[in-house]
């Protein structure tokens, strides 16, 4: 099943696009691993998007960087955020 | 007191903060204090306009819980949030918080809670339009102080 990718603020710049859909690999074991392997060569992009200021949503719960991903059974959505900034 | 009652709207369109607040108050006539709060986008030199956005579902979701924790803390008969999303003028409205509790101290203390945590824990993103070029508005480091006044366990109480 594949999951959607979502960008919000400034990551959507960084990533070039606010959305994408994807595969996750089995061998992709936590979000870690998935902000690697989604940035693959874009190492601005790979910083970008592990800072620590980036707040990560798994299935739009907040999620910290080492939280695993169940093989097999992929989110249907991950969003990554730059700090917010309403009100 | 019966159960507090929670409305949270996220706008794509202009909203009218003085009905709101009159609305407000209507529903609200056992609440001996009613705070309202509002931020409007300033005028400010060349910036042209403001563009908000949220991540639907997820940032109502977010607001659930500062709203939850508020109720926690204080003894409120009702909260209104608003929040606009899309391309704001100056002196739009942007945010309207309004609290109703029996005595005042709660109302504003909530209120003010209700800011700081929507600053910071709510998921929008603004840029700002000055001639045509656009910028992201980051977080201030006073947004975060502000926030880490309400983190003493027995603040507020």
């Amino acid at each position: 099943m594949a999951t959607r990718i979502l960008f919000f603020g400034r990551l959507r710049e960084a990533a070039g696009t606010s959305e994408q859909l994807v595969n996750i690999p089995d061998a992709v074991l936590d979000l870690a691993s998935l902000i690697e392997w989604l940035a693959g060569d874009n190492h601005a992009l790979r910083e970008t998007l592990a800072a620590p200021s980036t707040r990560i949503a798994v299935d739009q719960t907040l999620a910290q960087a080492d939280a695993r991903l169940q093989p097999g059974k992929p989110p249907e959505e991950v969003a990554f955020m730059s700090p917010f900034s309403g009100g | 007191m019966p159960a507090p009652q929670v409305s949270i709207r996220i706008m794509e369109n202009a909203f009218d903060p003085e009905a709101e607040a009159a609305v407000f108050r209507k529903d609200n006539p056992a609440a001996g204090a009613i705070v309202t709060f509002l931020g409007q986008a300033r005028e400010d030199g060349g910036v042209d306009r403001l563009v908000l956005e949220h991540y639907a579902g997820f940032t109502q979701k977010m607001i659930e819980n500062i709203t939850t924790e508020a109720l926690d803390r204080w003894p409120l008969h009702a909260i209104s949030i608003l929040h606009r999303v899309g391309e704001l003028a100056p002196q739009a409205p942007i945010v309207f918080v309004a609290t109703a509790a029996a005595h005042r101290r709660p109302a504003f203390e909530a209120a003010d809670f209700l800011m700081d945590y929507l600053k910071s824990e709510a998921p929008f993103w603004k840029q700002e339009i000055a001639n045509g070029a656009a910028r992201w508005v980051e977080p201030r480091a006073q947004d975060h102080e502000d926030k880490a006044r309400w983190a003493a366990p027995d603040k507020g109480k």
